[in-house]
């Protein structure tokens, strides 16, 4: 899968969890710039990640994975 | 809403809440506001909003405060104000074996085990007993689970300082607490999380990372196993099994195969399937569970197969039975008329997935196990956790008899015509009188669940009526009815608040087990009586409107008092002059 069909990947997620139709995700999103992203959305958004992708993060990753750009890294690394 | 019953898709509601909770939200209106403090001892936000979707989806409406991060005991130690404002209805204590902190190290002596053990214990009963001097309300306790490894292997549950031995026995003393406490309810986490998998149940990521004692997949379960107990504790439980018999009760289809060749039995291992699901009936029976049937057969087929010689249930275990060929939805509504019961409070069990359908479709808020596998219809319709036992009473024992016994009344009455000469022929007997210790817990549980005579519907907890049992401001009575059948019961229960001459009526509530028996007329007659030797001379009645209780709208206007205002949303309020009442029973005896 491209860089792209993964941010579209994640842009749904991010609408299911944040109950937005209409949200826009791009590189650029991050937990700075988008209000509802705190962190009871962060450990949800992980847990639906991993499971979604069949996927396992680090205590780490999941510390650093506040950016929608380094959750695209993430995903291109593991998968 | 089907996503929130049984059988879960935990990772479903987590990422779908938000919109779950808009959903039930904006159905929610009318619905009784429940105050929850969740005091926990680990991360508890994510908790919290999945017990709110259980709650509002079992027609209950939840407000929460949480303890901040692990502050479950300073918050009650300590009179913490805003939990003291918050004035919980029902307190949930989150605590998990990672809040059990001083744990036996390898090596230490019998005696030193035996320090912690007792520290330990001292720490939660001290917390229990202030929560309860503060609160006077219901309170849930975790137990503790498995831990996520043994350092001792098996010996961890043997050995004086094994960590496992120590969890087992802190999970004995709370049983024993439980036993002497009557607001304390057990929330069996050890059974939850084992029945989930101790493995997926841990997941020490998420200790690590946000310092939740157990795994994101598992808060769902948890989340609707405790939201079972709080439904229960409402007086929400469900009420009544409606079956199916066909592949339901016993395999086969009695109408083309004949009785004989039914596979129900020791014979074989399909044969004893049946039979311990039967079985299993039988016992939801013996807790307070009313069973009927809606069946397509004729009727004669129908009980020819509960005559099977093997079958464990007979006709006569069957409130009502309904064994023909019309839609199973219009079988159960007439089956919900004849037991006076909301057809929401059923279970509708059946392996057929069309009727299940039907059924989920056209009966609003009835419960619809997934019914696929005979070989585990006990377990589905256990994890369903529709029946989740509270206060277990000695009339929830005796239910399925009184039912039985109103069966016989009915048929009764059509034998003999008049009705005054029917009721008078009934040789009704009722006590009447102030509440007693003994009925306590009868009166609270009656003030949950009666919806239809529930003149205001305000609900009292356990603690609330201990408290007005003893209060001079209060005029309480409970009655108990008897007649040429047998016991009815505790089935009636008023309350009245004193302001001066007058008796404000706060509650008056009446079970339909005894509907249309003049009761009522008995009751005011008793509360008349007992105004008049305490210089009353005014009654007010209020009249509060509810979805269900529109059979007492003109309650007090039918007992004879005169209409004072309308109030808003079609409540009203209501007054008797006590000076020139007659006594209205005449066919009711009352005991001394």
């Amino acid at each position: 899968m491209s860089r792209q069909a993964y941010l579209g990947k994640l842009e749904e997620i991010f609408c299911d969890i944040l109950d937005e139709d209409s949200l826009e995700i791009t590189e650029e999103t991050s937990q700075e710039n988008l209000e509802d992203w705190d962190s009871l959305t962060h450990v949800t958004l992980f847990a639906v990640l991993e499971d979604e992708f069949s996927i396992h993060f680090s205590v780490e990753e999941m510390a650093k994975g506040t950016s929608v750009a380094v959750l695209l890294d993430y995903l291109e690394a593991k998968l | 809403m089907e996503e929130l019953e049984y059988p879960l898709d935990a990772m479903f509601l987590l990422r779908k809440k938000k919109a779950l909770l808009r959903q039930l939200t904006a159905e929610s209106e009318g619905f009784p506001v429940v105050k929850v403090a969740i005091l926990g001892g680990s991360t508890t936000d994510e908790l919290s909003k999945i017990l709110e979707l259980f709650l509002l989806n079992k027609g209950l409406k939840p407000s929460f405060y949480q303890s901040d991060y692990n502050c479950y005991w300073q918050d009650v130690m300590f009179e913490n104000p805003a939990l003291l404002d918050f004035a919980p209805d029902v307190i949930y204590v989150h605590t998990t074996n990672r809040n059990l902190l001083h744990l036996p190290s390898v090596g230490m002596y019998e005696k030193e085990v035996e320090d912690l053990f007792q520290q330990s214990c001292e720490h939660f009963q001290r917390f229990w007993d202030k929560a309860e001097t503060l609160f006077h309300c219901p309170l849930i306790q975790n137990n503790f689970e498995p831990f996520s490894y043994r350092l001792l292997g098996h010996q961890d549950g043997v050995l004086p300082y094994g960590h496992s031995r120590f969890l087992d026995r802190m999970n004995q003393f709370m049983v024993d607490y439980a036993q002497e406490h009557s607001h304390f309810y057990l929330h069996d986490l050890n059974y939850t999380a084992s029945s989930f998998g101790v493995e997926r149940w841990h997941d020490s990521s998420a200790w690590f990372s946000a310092k939740y004692a157990l795994a994101m997949e598992a808060i769902p379960h948890l989340a609707f196993s405790v939201a079972n107990i709080m439904v229960s504790l409402h007086g929400k439980n469900k009420k009544a099994v409606v079956v199916d018999l066909d592949n339901t009760l016993w395999g086969g289809v009695v109408g083309e195969d004949g009785v004989e060749n039914l596979k129900l039995g020791l014979e074989t291992g399909t044969g004893e399937a049946f039979l311990a699901f039967q079985g299993y009936l039988k016992s939801l029976q013996e807790i307070g569970v009313i069973l009927a049937i809606a069946s397509k057969n004729e009727e004669e087929n129908a009980i020819s197969g509960l005559k099977h010689p093997d079958s464990l249930l007979s006709p006569e275990d069957f409130m009502s039975i309904k064994a023909n060929w019309n839609p199973k939805d219009e079988n159960i509504r007439l089956i919900a008329q004849e037991l006076n019961l909301g057809a929401d409070s059923f279970v509708f069990v059946d392996d057929n997935p069309a009727e299940r359908e039907l059924v989920r479709q056209n009966v609003m808020g009835i419960g619809v196990p997934p019914m696929e596998d005979y070989a585990t219809y006990r377990e589905v319709l256990h994890r369903s956790g529709y029946f989740e036992v509270t206060n277990l009473t000695q009339e929830d024992r005796a239910r399925h008899e009184m039912y039985q016994q109103n069966k016989d009344r009915t048929a009764f009455c059509y034998s003999t015509g008049n009705y005054e000469e029917y009721l008078k022929s009934l040789d009704m007997v009722a006590e009447i009188a102030p509440f007693q210790p003994v009925f306590l817990e009868r009166i609270s549980q009656l003030c949950g669940k009666t919806n239809q005579f529930n003149v205001t519907t305000k609900r009292y907890t356990l603690e609330e009526i201990q408290s007005i049992s003893t209060d001079e401001q209060y005029l309480h009575f409970y009655g108990k009815l008897w007649d040429r059948f047998g016991e009815n019961g505790l089935v009636s229960v008023v309350i009245g608040r004193r302001e001066g001459d007058r008796l404000s009526l706060d509650l008056w509530l009446m079970s339909c087990r005894v509907l249309k028996r003049n009761f009522e007329h008995a009751m005011l007659d008793q509360v008349v009586e007992a105004c008049r030797q305490q210089g009353i001379s005014t009654l007010i009645g209020t009249y509060l409107p509810t979805i269900k209780n529109k059979m007492v709208a003109s309650f007090y206007e039918d007992m004879g008092f005169s209409l004072e205002e309308y109030l808003e949303a079609g409540g009203s309020t209501w007054k008797l002059l006590l000076c020139d009442y007659k006594r209205k029973n005449n066919v009711i005896k009352i005991e001394e």
